[in-house]
């Protein structure tokens, strides 16, 4: 029974065999493929195409925008230029400015107060600010002078109450007259007095409040007189170093 | 080995979608894969339109083969799928066969295992079966399905795709052996003159 049924799908096995290397490899001749049959190559090429003609239509848009706007840049820049040539101008002036400000207010407290004063003086222009720069660098040298003997003369006091000696606003005119009016002695015991009044009298408030220095529409003379004190030290303090 | 790298271009340029790697490629396998779409067909035309469907979706589908199948045989067995998808599409307009109906089983053959026929006549002697033995019979013998996997695709038992598959082979086991016996006995016979259809 076993014999004949292993027998049987022996058979079989070899028959399937026989059969399969019969016919697997057996052709007939195929008909002509459809025209469609490679179609989708043909697509995919469309769709290349296509994205190669958006491509170059974007390529041709971006240019024509660049140069178009080339145009404008070209068109805007000698308007522009006035202006870029113009800022040079000012900007110097504002240093000046800035840098006779420094020098008129060491002690400087409100720097809105500063910059509102620098923007007057830049309204007011470099030719009237040349002027004091060149005339500062004499006030420079007398006042280093005055610095050095007011410390001698001050002694006792701190650096930082210092800026009560640049507040008197009295003019070199004012002085002289009064040197001149005033016999020596009493002279020297004004001095005296001056210097004891303007060091206890000044206060930072008085330095940080003229109204001078907020007010830009005051003339040349309030600003020749915002300097003067400056000039006053080393006319007071000589006398103060007889001491 | 060289034809085995001009496959591999072959495969390259179809993956790439030239036209002119995808006409090689239908020269070269279209007759084969054409035998084996007469086998799950009925009719030379349905064969071509299946041919025809089945080089479609190589060329979509080519993308997905693994190089570690065979690709001829990955190229058969969507042949024979889209056959399949074409008998089940058309299964309700086929009038069903049952081999004992058609076929009076010569008597009693002895030497069927020295059975002699050629690639022809096993080619006609299959194309006698009904399309369902001649499926399953194809699916299981040729192309290496298992019942399973035959019983999934067609939708029917396993063993219904047994039984069919046993009856196909005693079937043409007959056959090709009284062929043989009458070829040695009468050389001049042909098959188409001997075999009754079913």
């Amino acid at each position: 029974m076993k014999e004949t049924f292993q027998n049987k799908e022996g058979i079989q096995a070899a028959f399937d065999a026989q059969v399969r290397s019969m016919l697997s490899g057996a052709s007939v001749p195929a008909p002509a493929p459809r025209e469609g049959l490679f179609a989708p190559a043909t697509v995919t090429l469309g769709a290349w195409s296509k994205l190669g003609i958006a491509v170059a239509v974007g390529v041709v848009l971006w240019g024509g925008l660049q140069f178009v706007e080339g145009d404008q840049v070209h068109s805007v820049q000698p308007e522009a230029s006035p202006e870029q040539t113009a800022q040079p101008q000012v900007a110097p002036d504002r240093g000046g400015v800035e840098e006779a400000e420094g020098t008129e207010f060491d002690g400087g407290k409100a720097p809105n107060s500063l910059e509102g004063s620098a923007h007057s003086k830049a309204e007011i222009g470099p030719e009237e600010s040349a002027p004091d720069v060149q005339g500062s660098s004499l006030e420079k040298t007398i006042e280093t002078a005055a610095s050095t003997s007011a410390s001698e003369i001050s002694g006792a006091t701190p650096l930082s109450s210092a800026p009560p000696l640049q507040t008197e606003m009295v003019s070199d005119q004012e002085v002289e007259a009064l040197e001149m009016s005033i016999p020596l002695e009493t002279r020297e015991e004004a001095f005296d007095s001056e210097a004891e009044t303007g060091l206890k009298e000044a206060s930072p408030t008085d330095v940080q409040t003229p109204e001078a220095i907020s007010n830009p529409k005051k003339g040349e003379e309030e600003e020749e007189g915002a300097k003067q004190p400056t000039l006053t030290l080393p006319l007071t303090l000589p006398s103060g170093g007889g001491h | 080995m060289a034809s085995s790298e001009e496959l591999l271009k072959l495969i390259d340029g179809c993956k790439a979608q030239r036209p002119s790697s995808q006409r090689a490629l239908y020269a070269r396998f279209s007759g084969q894969l054409f035998a084996t779409a007469i086998r799950h067909t009925n009719a030379r035309e349905d064969a071509e339109d299946v041919l025809q469907d089945s080089f479609v979706k190589i060329f979509k589908h080519i993308n997905s083969y693994r190089d570690d199948f065979s690709f001829e045989g990955w190229m058969r067995r969507i042949v024979v799928n889209t056959a399949i998808t074409h008998y089940r599409r058309n299964l309700k307009h086929t009038h069903h066969h049952d081999i004992d109906e058609v076929h009076a089983t010569p008597g009693d053959l002895q030497n069927k295992n020295d059975a002699e026929f050629t690639a022809a006549e096993l080619e006609l002697a299959i194309s006698k079966l009904p399309l369902g033995y001649r499926t399953v019979f194809c699916m299981y013998v040729i192309e290496g399905f298992k019942h399973q996997e035959i019983a999934d695709k067609l939708g029917v038992d396993v063993n219904t795709s047994k039984s069919q598959l046993s009856r196909a082979r005693k079937y043409l086991q007959n056959v090709l052996a009284t062929l043989s016996a009458r070829a040695k006995s009468i050389p001049s016979m042909g098959l188409d003159q001997e075999v009754d259809t079913p």
